[in-house]
């Protein structure tokens, strides 16, 4: 190999690790999560709280803390929505369809005050 | 070797492209409004927003004072339930053909107010439509049971129906204070009207309170008091007809002004692929396909949600020269391929996403 092999190679994976970085920083920390039922928003909670809150009259159970929600408990069959874990980054979704309940992370930098 | 350092310089360049980019997207930092939630009126989700630095205590008792009044129209509107001690809209459609109905003062003044819209949209905001609503809410909940027993209702059924939407067939006695459905065939629906009217009276009641810098959002019924504590609007996201979870379709900054939407993506149901949504053309009896969605600004509630509703089941044209002959009325309108058309107004809150 030429030394400008080296240096194209070198120059790809400096852009790579740049690119990466890039994305890691440009993710966008969520703000709060929006709760709905039926599609319907039920509540919103700040992530940058603890907090434990039953939603959907009790069918799961929301946790939020360090940033981060997921449920602790869900009455339905799967627990699919248990295992899907910790969201924190704007966009990620909880859903429990058979509660029809999801749970999604929104970030401020295009944030609203109201949806209409 | 010339060729490679032009190359390396051009990665340097697209690198600190990439970090620029990444430093310019620190987020907003933003102070969460005070909220209150509830969930029993005109089955949809009520909240009351606001960023005042009021205590709790005074928060608390101005969202009772909104609450209060909600609770009210919800009960005089509700067209599915009778309460005890009143007369409401249940009643005088249950009584239909029958005898007059005695009923609150406020509920005689909206029904008024339903008659001047009738009058003002040319017919298309119309609360006399019960008997052609009702096919199609039953075809609704049939189809939200089991989707795959879904059926639009019959149209000879519709047909039949439609010929007891005249709002004559409605009787309102001031004097007497009292009202009647001339026809048992005939029933009221303030789908289109009731969410509106019931915020603005809400938010005048809180204005006669003194209260500013609150929101009142009934079930995406809009009315805005005021600003934001530090001048600012509220900034506000119409969604995307096509993806109503997605990025917003356009932002607007709202003072003191009420803004709603009308959108074929809220409540429909399926048949052989189809969607049939719940705004339902008083001309056709079938749902209108004008558009996607239409958003209007009004300083009233009441009158933003009549026009939504009426706007979005007529052509651009018509619902333009109606806009326009309005004071202080704005319009988004949303086509089904995307295209937005828009009121200058419109245009001089919309901002930068």
């Amino acid at each position: 190999m030429k030394k400008r092999d080296f240096i194209l190679i070198g120059g790809i994976l400096l852009f790579a690790l740049a690119a990466l970085l890039a994305v890691e920083l440009s993710k966008e920390p969520g703000a709060y999560v929006i709760v709905r039922v039926d599609g319907e928003e039920t509540a919103r909670y700040s992530l940058s709280q603890t907090l434990t809150a039953d939603i959907n009259g009790g069918t799961n159970t929301l946790h939020i803390e360090s940033g981060k929600a997921w449920l602790t408990q869900a009455q339905c069959p799967d627990h699919l929505c248990i295992k899907r874990g910790m969201i924190d980054e704007a966009g990620e979704t909880i859903t429990c369809l058979p509660n029809r309940v999801t749970v999604t992370v929104y970030g401020t930098e295009t944030g609203v005050d109201l949806v209409s | 070797m010339g060729a490679s350092k032009k190359r390396g310089a051009l990665l340097w360049v697209l690198m600190s492209l990439a970090l620029l980019c990444s430093a310019c997207s620190t987020p907003r930092q933003g102070k969460e409004p005070k909220s209150a939630v509830y969930y029993t009126y005109f089955d949809t989700v009520s909240c009351i927003y606001s960023y005042a630095e009021d205590s709790e205590n005074r928060f608390a008792d101005n969202t009772a004072i909104a609450a209060g009044v909600l609770e009210d129209y919800h009960r005089l509107f509700d067209i599915y339930h009778e309460y005890a001690g009143i007369n409401n809209l249940c009643t005088v459609n249950r009584l239909a053909g029958g005898a007059p109905v005695a009923v609150d003062q406020r509920l005689i003044d909206f029904l008024r107010y339903a008659q001047q819209m009738y009058e003002i949209t040319g017919g298309e905001m119309n609360i006399m439509m019960g008997s052609v609503l009702k096919l199609w809410h039953e075809s609704y909940v049939r189809a939200m049971d089991d989707p795959d027993m879904a059926s639009l209702p019959d149209p000879r059924a519709i047909a039949a129906a439609s010929v007891f939407t005249d709002p004559a067939l409605l009787e309102i006695d001031e004097e007497a204070c009292t009202v009647r459905i001339t026809d048992p065939n005939a029933s009221i629906d303030v789908g289109a009207l009731g969410k509106g009217y019931a915020t603005e009276q809400a938010a005048l009641a809180l204005q006669d309170a003194g209260v500013t810098g609150y929101v009142l959002n009934i079930g995406g019924n809009i009315r805005i008091l005021g600003s934001k504590p530090d001048g600012s609007g509220w900034r506000t996201g119409v969604r995307n007809p096509s993806d109503p979870d997605g990025a917003y379709a356009r932002y607007l900054d709202l003072h003191d002004i009420s803004c709603v939407t009308s959108g074929n993506y809220e409540r429909y149901f399926t048949v052989d692929g189809v969607r049939y949504h719940h705004i339902i053309d008083s001309d056709t009896h079938y749902p209108a396909d004008y558009f996607s969605s239409v958003t209007v600004l009004s300083a009233d509630s009441a009158m933003a949600d009549a026009l939504s509703t009426a706007l979005f089941c007529m052509p651009y044209e018509d619902g333009l020269a109606l806009a326009e002959s309005l004071d202080g009325v704005q319009v988004l309108w949303i086509l089904p391929d995307g295209r937005q058309l828009s009121t200058k107004g419109m245009e001089a809150v919309t901002v930068s996403p």
